[in-house]
């Protein structure tokens, strides 16, 4: 499906494997997307983020928090607490983990077992696929043959996912955004004409 | 470690702030032990239904509660 992809748009989609992989999250979700488009070079989707005071490193902290093993995880604080009313946080740490595998009380998984739709050996989370089919569409819309970083932009904001919390908790109203990126696309378009 | 030690004993003066504070763990370890057994049912195929019957909750709230962070949707195109 990202035959009709610029290259901004494939290096969106392979920054945000990346980034999956990082955070070592086990699924690639809008989120990942939107982080990873925040990190392309200038063009009509960031500089709409930017004007809507979007802050890419935030969100990338948000997004470590949101679906990371930081953040709310159980700390030495909590271990003391616990014991101090007889629950003994190791020891049920270590049983979780025997069933479920390392780390299993700290991450906050967020895929459970089908194994489809495979990027880069990731799962595609279907939020994510739909957010690019999304862009498609905006594409289409627009009468433009090849899907950009602001149509994978206008496709995130249609989908109300993980993608849009991360905007949200900036206090940026997506619909906002999105309003920055037409009018940026308008601006091109008057000056290409 | 000693900080740890201490707090345990204190908690025996049955002081708000320890007693709550346990609480307040209790419940991050309470969600964190929700959330890995949800996910472990779903991925094994059981239905919210019996998610729910087991947790005596409502279908509605376990749904609620979980399926943002599954937002895998059955049937869903993908």
């Amino acid at each position: 499906m990202f035959e009709r992809f610029t290259p901004d748009a494939r290096r969106i989609v392979t920054g945000a494997v990346e980034i999956a992989t990082q955070f070592h999250h086990d699924a690639l979700g809008p989120d990942h997307l939107l982080v990873a488009l925040a990190g392309t070079g200038p063009n009509v989707a960031t500089q709409a983020m930017i004007a809507c005071g979007f802050d890419p490193g935030r969100a990338r902290e948000d997004l470590a928090r949101v679906v990371g093993s930081s953040g709310d995880d159980l700390n030495e604080e909590d271990a003391a607490a616990l014991r101090s009313i007889g629950v003994d946080l190791d020891e049920v740490r270590r049983r979780t983990e025997a069933s479920f595998g390392p780390g299993a009380l700290e991450r906050r998984r967020r895929w459970y077992g089908r194994r489809r739709g495979r990027v880069c050996g990731l799962p595609f989370m279907p939020e994510a696929k739909q957010a690019l089919e999304l862009a498609l569409r905006e594409a289409i819309r627009m009468d433009q043959r090849s899907i950009g970083p602001e149509h994978v932009l206008l496709g995130l904001l249609r989908l109300d996912a993980t993608s849009a919390h991360l905007i949200r908790a900036q206090g940026i109203d997506p619909r906002r955004l999105r309003a920055e990126v037409e009018r940026g696309l308008d601006h091109l378009r008057r000056r290409g004409a | 470690m000693d900080n740890a030690v201490d707090l345990a004993s204190e908690a025996t003066d049955a002081d708000p702030a320890v007693g709550l504070r346990a609480v307040a763990a209790l419940r991050k370890l309470l969600d964190r032990l929700e959330a890995l057994q949800v996910d472990n049912a779903r991925t094994l195929g059981w239905s919210w239904q019996a998610i729910a019957d087991e947790l005596h909750v409502s279908k509605q709230a376990v749904h609620k509660k979980h399926r943002e962070r599954r937002p895998f949707r059955r049937g869903a195109s993908a």
